[in-house]
């Protein structure tokens, strides 16, 4: 191996991922030896670095926000639930009324005919599929 | 493989998370305290402002808690939260550039660092002279003068002791373009910092 090549391949070797060839090389090539010694050295200075910790509210500042982000998804909902119910009230409404309204129309009358006053207090849903059941064809 | 039978604190970070997948909140945190305080000391030594990498950091932790289901278990874990982390801060750096604020009051924002002239880097002073603080502040230019893509090699070999194979999984790229790049990167930091490391030959 030549110098060239080992210099080329000398940062991974000290990496552990080099080929071996470079060992062998710098046994016999003081040059490459000087650089294997300031590469080192200059990693190793990169230590000076501190580690910085994080700091005391980390934690509980990052349960804050995952509160908050699981919060916001119902946020839009508020607005929606307003709308969607009176909507839901109009098609219970309306099934209601057209229950009541083909009871009174047919003929025979049906046996479980229910006054006015009456259905409004059942559940308007269930004359609601009552209702969709006669529209069914026999 | 799960250790079931042993403290979860001893799991293996892939088990951890397939514990967290199937439910376990603990698990999450297990990872929470492995992990934080690495990716607070990666994005700082980015971004030089603590605040700013406490608040990345929870980011990528964010990522992770709600990104569990997209966590493919087959995958080593630590390369797959620090490609997040390098993701999230090539992002930051990207906005610092577009939208250029006040400067920052300089490297080591955050330490307990005496503060004396800054470093010149062209006219290193003899090693024995080198304060700890002008020490710090010689590498911290240092790897702010490096690119980008050579720094974050640095920082995952170096402080993080990944190998090629997971930084190269980290990054995205091949383990040749690891090679690459950390020989420029040593390359680099050798010619910038050899005046300032002692020692006799």
């Amino acid at each position: 191996m030549e110098c060239q090549e080992a210099r080329e391949q000398l940062a991974a070797f000290l990496d552990g991922e080099g080929p071996e060839e470079v060992s062998s090389h710098l046994q016999g090539c003081p040059a490459c030896r000087r650089e294997r010694q300031a590469l080192e050295r200059t990693w190793q200075f990169l230590g000076v670095l501190p580690g910085v910790e994080p700091s005391p509210g980390f934690r509980a500042r990052f349960w804050e926000r995952v509160r908050e982000e699981e919060s916001s998804w119902w946020l839009p909902l508020p607005r929606f639930v307003p709308a969607l119910a009176g909507c839901l009230a109009v098609w219970v409404v309306g099934i209601g009324l057209g229950a009541f309204l083909y009871r009174s129309s047919s003929q025979p009358p049906v046996p479980e005919t229910a006054p006015l006053q009456v259905w409004a207090a059942q559940d308007s849903l269930s004359l609601g599929s009552a209702y969709l059941r006669r529209m069914l064809p026999e | 493989m799960i250790g079931s039978q042993g403290r979860i604190e001893e799991d293996s970070d892939r088990s951890l998370m397939a514990r967290f997948r199937s439910g376990e909140e603990e698990a999450f945190r297990v990872l929470f305290d492995r992990y934080a305080s690495h990716l607070v000391n990666f994005a700082f030594r980015f971004l030089n402002s603590k605040a700013e990498a406490e608040d990345l950091s929870q980011d990528v932790l964010l990522r992770v808690y709600k990104g569990r289901e997209g966590y493919d278990p087959g995958r080593p874990f630590r390369p797959w939260i620090f490609s997040i982390a390098s993701r999230l801060v090539s992002n930051r750096l990207r906005d610092r550039r577009r939208h250029p604020q006040e400067p920052l009051e300089g490297p080591g924002v955050g330490l307990e660092v005496s503060r004396p002239e800054p470093a010149d880097l062209s006219h290193p002073l003899p090693p024995e002279a080198l304060e700890r603080g002008q020490a710090v502040r010689a590498v911290q230019e240092a790897l702010s003068a490096l690119p980008e893509s050579q720094r974050v090699v640095v920082l995952l070999s170096r402080f993080e002791r990944m190998s090629y194979q997971e930084i190269a999984q980290a990054l995205g790229t091949s383990e040749e373009a690891v090679k690459s790049l950390l020989y420029r990167a040593r390359q680099g930091l050798k010619r910038l910092l050899l005046p300032y490391v002692s020692g006799p030959e």
